[in-house]
């Protein structure tokens, strides 16, 4: 017995095949594999598409929004850790703006794990112990980025902490 | 910024600078030269012979502070000549995880000697006389002893036999050890002993009255007046005496009554 869920995960499967430009056959091939539905359901369903296709809709919209999001995120993540740990493009990029970056990305860190989080991708408990791993690699990375100047190092140290009491 | 990021940031911060921790565990500006120093080291041995008032329980309780909320699983064990003191030290560590660090790791369980913390380190002021008591921890993390140059003389507990016990489970444990302290009038079996020690593994910390920079030349004027030469140099200029039996009569007040010039009768 196929539940409801079942039903519009295999509908949402099917839409996507086709809206990449599967052929008609393939897409009931590859949805059969998968499903385990016979090939004479799946043509059926597929000509009562109009009765079911809004529902599918709006999932696959909110996927589509969510996976582009996530790639946007990803991408401003990949360049702050071009420009911390002065890669690429930002090869030679100056201290103040690595170090920038460096408290910037902290910032988007929690973000996206806020954002995965609301979405259900994963559990809220490990948040919290999960700053205390992050500060050792934001310390690690504080320090590969200030050398042995100790001087400079507690100043960024100062910084961070006046930024995280500050109001913006 | 979201609340985890600047929660991250502080952590961070204060994890990573001892100024900064000072000044929201303890109200203090900036430490002294000597104390970041001795905060900032590495060596699982440290021995610190200082003035008076050279901020010897401050550093203590700061450094003890910061790695047990830093640090996971630490046992830390304090050792003091009395219980009063191992108290007084106790309750300091506890003020600067109260002020600063109780934000990041709260309590599990505190007592008036004891405190363990939610990421699994806990301290232990130990008040028992003898070696008995310690002899029951295991994987301690770190021992100090303060005012260890008194540790051998005290009523309360039998220093020598602490230290004795301490030394086999620290090798085991791959514990560190502090021993800080002014030190005493005349030689003493723990502290001038390890001082003195041709042991390499310990990093030696000598802090007179001229590296810190809270004690004015008036006071020691007055200090050199009412105590004497002798212990004056002891308290304020870490001078061991070592060699001297304790006597009535201060050594250099002993020579001053010789005379070359009266020649012996033959």
């Amino acid at each position: 017995m196929t539940t409801s869920e079942e039903l519009t995960r295999r509908r949402i499967d099917f839409a996507t095949l086709m809206s990449r430009g599967a052929h008609l056959h393939e897409a009931i091939t590859a949805i059969h594999e998968k499903h385990g539905t016979s090939h004479r359901m799946l043509y059926q369903d597929w000509q009562e598409r109009d009765q079911w296709g809004v529902e599918i809709v709006e999932p696959l919209e909110n996927d589509k929004t969510i996976a582009d999001a996530l790639f946007r995120i990803g991408e401003v993540r990949r360049q702050l850790w071009s420009i911390i740990d002065g890669r690429g493009d930002f090869e030679g990029a100056d201290i103040k703006t690595r170090l920038k970056a460096l408290i910037q990305a902290a910032d988007l860190e929690f973000r996206i794990l806020e954002t995965a989080q609301s979405l259900g991708a994963i559990h809220k408990e490990p948040l919290k112990l999960d700053i205390m791993a992050r500060a050792d690699e934001l310390q690690a990375k504080m320090i590969s980025i200030c050398g042995d100047d100790q001087q400079l190092q507690d100043a960024v140290t100062s910084l961070m902490l006046e930024i995280a009491e500050s109001e913006n | 910024m979201k609340e985890d990021a600047r929660k991250l940031l502080r952590y961070t911060a204060l994890k990573s600078n001892p100024d900064l921790w000072a000044r929201e565990a303890a109200g203090i500006d900036e430490l002294d030269p000597w104390q970041r120093k001795f905060f900032l080291s590495t060596a699982k041995r440290r021995i610190a012979a200082c003035s008076r008032q050279a901020g010897k329980s401050e550093i203590v309780s700061l450094l003890v502070s910061h790695r047990l909320v830093f640090r996971a699983n630490e046992l830390i064990l304090l050792i003091s000549p009395s219980l009063r003191q191992s108290q007084l030290l106790y309750g300091r560590i506890k003020k600067c995880w109260q002020n600063a660090g109780q934000q990041f790791v709260p309590s599990v369980k505190e007592t008036q000697l004891q405190l363990h913390l939610a990421n699994g380190s806990s301290c232990y002021a130990l008040p028992s006389k003898g070696g008995e008591t310690i002899r029951g921890f295991s994987a301690v993390s770190l021992v100090v002893m303060e005012e260890a140059s008194r540790l051998a003389d005290a009523q309360e507990i039998d220093g020598p036999d602490i230290y004795a016990a301490i030394r086999p489970f620290l090798a085991v444990s791959h514990g560190d050890l502090i021993m800080i302290s002014t030190p005493a009038l005349f030689a003493d079996p723990i502290f001038s002993a390890t001082w003195f020690s041709e042991n390499e593994e310990w990093e030696r910390f000598r802090v007179t009255a001229d590296d810190v920079p809270r004690i004015s030349k008036s006071h020691l004027a007055d200090e050199k007046a009412a105590l004497g030469e002798m212990r004056f140099m002891t308290e304020y200029y870490v001078s061991f005496n070592v060699g001297r039996q304790a006597s009535f009569f201060d050594e250099s007040e002993i020579m001053k009554s010789f005379d070359d010039s009266v020649l012996p009768l033959e």
